[in-house]
């Protein structure tokens, strides 16, 4: 049998191999089956197929296709007919049935048994469960007041009913207090909303024409694995690859210049490539006359910054720098890719301001093929968050309290519960969703401390023992994403995907939506009809906007089901109209946002040390905490075939290694004010001087040292400059082996 | 294509970034022991006139031409296909590991759950039947292929020599593509 290119590429997902390593076919042609193949591999591929959306919190978002054999789970794939997938999911999508049928999962609830965190636990049923959990907390709305009840969770399920829809129905109609879900992209919305009054950007589909693929603060290989094949095609047309980072990712080694500023020092580092820009005539000044607004500012800015200033702040070379603006400057289209890590800094907004200045001095907006790509939630944005998550039926949302999840710790202390700088009313109960905030917030010791109050009541709704659920009081069990029915929006390419059910709940488990309107029956709250409805209602509810991005091509639910994945509307080139979101209209070099905020109009060159405590300013190492590629927050940790790749490491710079007697493999300690953590030295240049990286979110439970370390322990709970964001990365440690 | 094609991976090691999907992959369609990789994600710290890069060489079996398994093997449990693709019969293994010394790559090992040699068998029940084996299904950056080796090494930019690896007398058949400088 002979076969063609065609029939090949059916095999193996016609939209999947664009490209080919070789130039040639990649099968071969044999009719019959030949020694040594193991055909039973092939029977976990044969079943029932069932789209669904990875709903862990990443940009790929993920479009996957599941097998299912007389209802069980047993093969995944990437959804081929989707561009931005090809066949493959990411190294942990891989493991997704392993995920889902783990030894350790919690199939029925539990209520503790001995004291807290001491790890006895019995057995009850649901309805025991119900009573329990409702009688106490109709106990402390009585004695306390509603919004004495807390929801902690963020992004362990992404889904729009399993995220907010569900869930959010229970708290609004229990009148609780307001958790503001802000950990992660705000002080960057804020830092580009000053200057062109919107985070959002270009489509990266688009990336593939581009001459000049910048990724600034960004580990592809984490959180966008999937998009790297579009910045390689780019650059197999040519196009050139700059990177900017702290930590040499696997891009930042294949790139053309890779620039490794000291951690959180870009805006000088923005500021010099502007100058060089400016000075050197590679500014677009056609541009820059047409679309913004306090040039002149700008340029009286600029003369303040000296590049020796600049050189000892950033740590990088002048020449190496100037060589990377050069290359920018003279690019004719460059996109920009802004990561999701370095606004997790005391400075981030501001930093991020100075990086989209750059673009536009660049003249880099309004093409095909370039842009500033940050956070695309055209699809997310426009879903009508107030009717799927029920918001009028909180009896009071314009009064009641709110706790930033950032400042968890702070808002559960035992004696002087804080929130925003002032005095907050004591939280009595938090129900823990989606999250798992002893291992994930920041300052992981106080969290511990507070949860370890005898007056708070903790209920955890969660398939794992994690670090929290260890500390409940009563374990409720949730299912995985893959037990329930659900919509996914992606928010780097603007789709809007399904999530299809695959199998049934696993043992006694419920999930999101389930579990709280069965709560909210057994509190009396089911009068409301907005706890009454199915999973379509909430989606349709979700989905019954006014926005253009759905309302252009008319995008239906039945649409989004049949159809498996739509694409928003948005305009293409982006800002192709020269239309910036600021209130002027233009891009604002000058910016009354930053000086409401207290900031200097133009560029603020504040850094984290600034406002640090002395005792941690004086620490000689800056922690740097990111995701790495083999695991999602603080998920995985437990899975089959991931579990063993390392996320107990601290990245040491050789030279710095050196100084301190640390050997690869090593046992280091790293400290501080807040705690300490112990893990194992990699000694490599992939860290500057003076910077040590330890993966985020890792498990005290999974310690395989047995120590309870995790790098949370000595993290910051102090917000960014605006936005109320995380900042995790503005943390200083102490360095010694172990 | 002719059937007696000499089949290979085809690797573009300057698009890798070390991520193991391919491994995981591997592993999963293979049903292997937790602890069992066949195929492995190895790094590499490259000196260079800037300073030091990451390189990545994912590898597995290189389906020799000369393969050492199979002329060490006392037990004739080795096999190369028509295509060049060399099997293993695990039914023959006695587990002496003369094999597991003998590979210079080393592609095989012996499972701790039945004390047997195991390799990569280049996914063959997949590719007789068209479908792309599952480290180069498995991965999100597509940078693994097979293809007809001597086909592919015509190609100015390919070549059995990259970070981590080179050719030797067992004549390995994986070649690696470098198009950017």
């Amino acid at each position: 049998m002979k076969i063609n290119r065609r029939t090949f590429l059916q095999g193996v997902g016609a939209s999947s191999v664009v490209s080919s390593l070789s130039g040639l076919m990649p099968g071969i042609a044999s009719a019959t089956e030949q020694r040594g193949g193991a055909p039973d591999k092939l029977l976990k591929r044969e079943g029932v197929i069932k789209y669904h959306t990875c709903q862990r919190n990443c940009a790929d978002r993920c479009l996957l296709k599941f097998t299912v054999q007389n209802g069980r789970m047993t093969y995944v794939e990437g959804a081929s007919e989707m561009k931005k997938m090809g066949t493959s999911p990411c190294v942990k999508g891989h493991a997704y049935v392993q995920y889902t049928y783990a030894a350790d999962r919690i199939l029925h609830p539990m209520e503790r048994a001995g004291k807290k965190g001491e790890g006895k636990w019995r057995r009850i049923s649901w309805d025991e469960a119900y009573a329990k959990i409702s009688s106490r907390l109709k106990t402390i709305i009585k004695e306390h007041g509603a919004d004495s009840i807390l929801p902690y969770s963020y992004s362990g399920h992404e889904g729009v009913i399993g995220k907010y829809g569900g869930p959010s129905r229970f708290f609004n109609a229990v009148g609780a207090r307001k958790l503001d879900r802000k950990v992660c992209v705000f002080a960057a919305y804020e830092g580009l909303k000053s200057v062109t009054g919107t985070y959002q950007g270009p489509d990266p589909y688009d990336n593939i024409y581009t001459n000049c693929y910048i990724s600034w603060g960004q580990n592809e290989t984490a959180t966008n694995v999937h998009g790297i094949k579009f910045i390689n095609q780019a650059r197999d047309r040519g196009a050139k690859l700059l990177v900017v980072n702290p930590i040499r990712t696997p891009i930042a080694s294949q790139a053309d210049i890779w620039l490794q500023p000291k951690p959180s020092t870009d805006t000088h580092l923005a500021a010099g490539i502007m100058k060089y820009l400016i000075e050197n005539n590679l500014a677009d000044t056609k541009f820059i006359e047409a679309n913004t607004l306090g040039y002149q500012d700008l340029l009286k800015r600029l003369d303040e910054m000296s590049y020796d200033e600049i050189e000892k702040v950033t740590g990088i070379p002048r020449e190496k720098m100037f060589k990377f603006a050069k290359v920018y400057g003279e690019s004719e289209l460059s996109v920009l890719r802004l990561g999701y890590g370095m606004q997790r800094n005391y400075n981030g907004a501001r930093m991020s301001r100075a990086i989209a200045m750059m673009h536009a001095v660049a003249g880099q907006f309004g093409k095909i093929g370039n842009g500033f790509i940050y956070d695309n939630t055209q699809a997310d944005d426009s879903l009508n968050y107030s009717k799927g998550r029920a918001d009028h039926i909180h009896p009071n949302p314009d009064t009641v309290g709110h706790v930033n999840m950032t400042e968890i710790a702070k808002a559960l202390h035992p004696t002087n519960p804080t929130g925003y700088g002032k005095p907050i009313k004591p939280i009595k109960a938090v129900i823990n969703y989606n999250g798992n905030f002893v291992s994930v917030a920041p300052d992981s010791n106080a969290c511990r401390r507070g949860v370890m109050r005898d007056d708070l009541f903790l209920v955890v709704h969660d398939f794992l023992m994690t670090d929290t659920a260890e500390l409940a009081d009563i374990i409720v069990p949730s299912t995985t994403q893959f037990e329930f029915p659900d919509m996914g929006t992606d928010y780097n390419c603007y789709h809007m995907q399904t999530s299809e059910k695959v199998i049934e709940p696993l043992g006694e488990s419920k999930d999101n939506w389930i579990f709280f309107k069965e709560l909210a029956a057994h509190m009396g709250l089911d009068h409301h009809p907005e706890l009454r409805v199915d999973y379509e209602q909430i989606l349709r509810d979700f989905l019954d906007t006014d926005a253009p991005a759905f309302r252009h091509n008319n995008i239906t639910y039945e649409q989004i089901i049949k159809e498996k994945f739509v694409t928003v509307y948005e305009q293409r080139p982006y800002f192709g109209d020269g239309k910036y979101k600021t209130d002027s209209g233009k891009i604002e070099f000058h910016s009354q946002m930053m000086i409401d905020a207290g900031y200097h109009p133009v560029i603020d060159f504040g850094l984290p040390e600034d406002e640090m405590i002395p005792e941690e300013r004086n620490l000689p190492f800056r922690m740097l905490s990111p995701a790495i590629p083999q695991r999602a927050n603080s998920a995985f940790y437990n899975v089959k075939y991931i579990r063993n790749f390392p996320a107990y490491f601290a990245k040491v710079n050789t030279e710095d290694a050196k100084e301190l007697g640390i050997k690869n493999n090593d046992r280091v300690r790293l400290s501080n004010h807040r705690g300490e953590a112990f893990f194992v030295a990699q000694v490599s240049s992939q860290v500057g001087r003076g910077t040590v990286m330890a993966p985020k979110n890792n498990w005290r439970r999974m310690d395989p040292q047995g120590k309870s370390s995790c790098t949370n322990n000595l993290t910051t709970d102090k917000l960014t400059d605006m936005g109320g964001c995380s900042a995790y990365h503005s943390t200083n440690v102490a360095l010694e082996k172990a | 294509m002719s059937i007696n094609q000499k089949v290979g991976f085809v690797f573009r090691q300057e698009n890798c970034v070390g991520c193991g999907a391919c491994t995981v992959a591997c592993q999963i369609h293979n049903e292997l022991p937790e602890n069992h990789r066949f195929r492995k994600v190895d790094r590499y710290e490259v000196e260079r006139e800037d300073g030091a890069i990451d390189v990545w060489l994912s590898h597995s079996c290189m389906h020799c031409e000369n393969p050492a398994c199979l002329m060490v093997c006392p037990t004739k449990a080795y096999h190369v296909r028509d295509d060049g693709i060399v099997v293993l019969d695990r039914e023959k293994c006695t587990g002496c590991g003369l094999c597991v010394s003998a590979c210079p790559y080393s592609a095989v090992n012996i499972r701790e759950d039945d004390g047997k040699a195991d390799k990569c068998n280049m996914c063959v029940e997949l590719l007789d039947r068209g479908m792309a084996p599952a480290c180069v299904a498995g991965c999100p950056v597509q940078c693994i292929e097979v293809g007809n080796i001597d086909e592919v090494l015509k190609k100015p930019s390919a070549s059995k020599e990259g970070v981590g690896y080179g050719d030797c007398i067992t004549k390995p058949n994986m070649v690696i593509i470098k198009e950017r400088a």
